[in-house]
């Protein structure tokens, strides 16, 4: 079988004919806030570095970085994406170990990184509001 | 027809030579960054914005002050995996060799930008008192 017909066999299946569920979405989603949480290390970092500066300069990059209406969205996405990535991570490290690979744990495992991720972001937000 | 075999063909693909090792620096790196995370959510998130007085006196404090060393450390390191695996999946062959380069570069700049940042808040404060 080793040398039968390599090359020109058709592709298997790839995203476009699949119906989303669960487990595929959970997973694109943590490649997605995982290469997003660069805007937040980028954003963390130039906050770093204003406060590094000194208090003039902090006080004028402060005004872009979190006086404004899309301050407050881009920093939202940020602390979401940043719940997502960990959480969905969480839940790799609890694969690693064999644990809760069975399809329907598997699929709870999912809806909860979703939803937890969600409400992690937003009492997070609502927190550093008050704060 | 050639007379290859597949044990002859499978040897030395199985993890591309290095995948056990990447997969455990991950593994590692995860551990570590979810804990920092919490504790950079806790810590640190509520100076994110503050007044510079507030900055500099909460940075500080020695535990945040390790705390955030550390986060600025771990997440550019773990960064260069997330920003490698989109090279391996989605960038040809070739380019990203060549992406990986600058990506750590990259990655070792921001890391030597915040840890700058970080002893430049801690003199300021000692200038300060």
């Amino acid at each position: 079988m080793a040398d039968v017909n390599r090359g020109n066999r058709p592709l298997s299946p790839h995203l476009q004919i699949y119906r989303p569920h669960i487990l595929m979405v959970s997973s694109i989603l943590i490649r997605i806030t995982g290469n997003g949480s660069t805007v937040g290390m980028v954003l963390v970092l130039w906050w770093l570095l204003a406060a590094a500066a000194g208090p003039d300069v902090y006080a004028a990059h402060s005004a872009w970085l979190f006086g404004w209406w899309l301050a407050y969205i881009v920093w939202f996405g940020v602390i979401w994406a940043l719940w997502y990535h960990m959480l969905g991570g969480i839940r790799h490290l609890i694969w690693d170990e064999a644990v809760g690979l069975e399809l329907e744990t598997a699929e709870k495992l999912g809806w909860i990184i979703v939803a937890g991720s969600v409400v992690g972001a937003v009492v997070t937000s609502i927190i550093l509001l008050i704060v | 027809m050639s007379y290859m075999t597949d044990r002859k063909r499978a040897a030395g693909k199985g993890s591309l030579a290095h995948g056990a090792e990447h997969q455990l620096q991950v593994t590692y790196s995860s551990y570590m960054m979810a804990t920092l995370v919490i504790l950079f959510l806790i810590r640190i998130a509520p100076l994110v914005g503050a007044p510079y007085e507030v900055v500099l006196e909460g940075l500080t404090r020695p535990f945040n002050f390790v705390i955030m060393g550390l986060f600025v450390v771990s997440t550019t390191y773990h960064w260069r995996f997330n920003i490698k695996k989109v090279f391996e999946d989605y960038v040809p062959h070739g380019f990203d060799f060549a992406g990986m380069i600058i990506t750590t570069a990259l990655g070792w700049f921001f890391c030597g930008l915040g840890l700058f940042a970080l002893v430049k808040i801690l003199i300021a404060s000692m200038i300060a008192g």
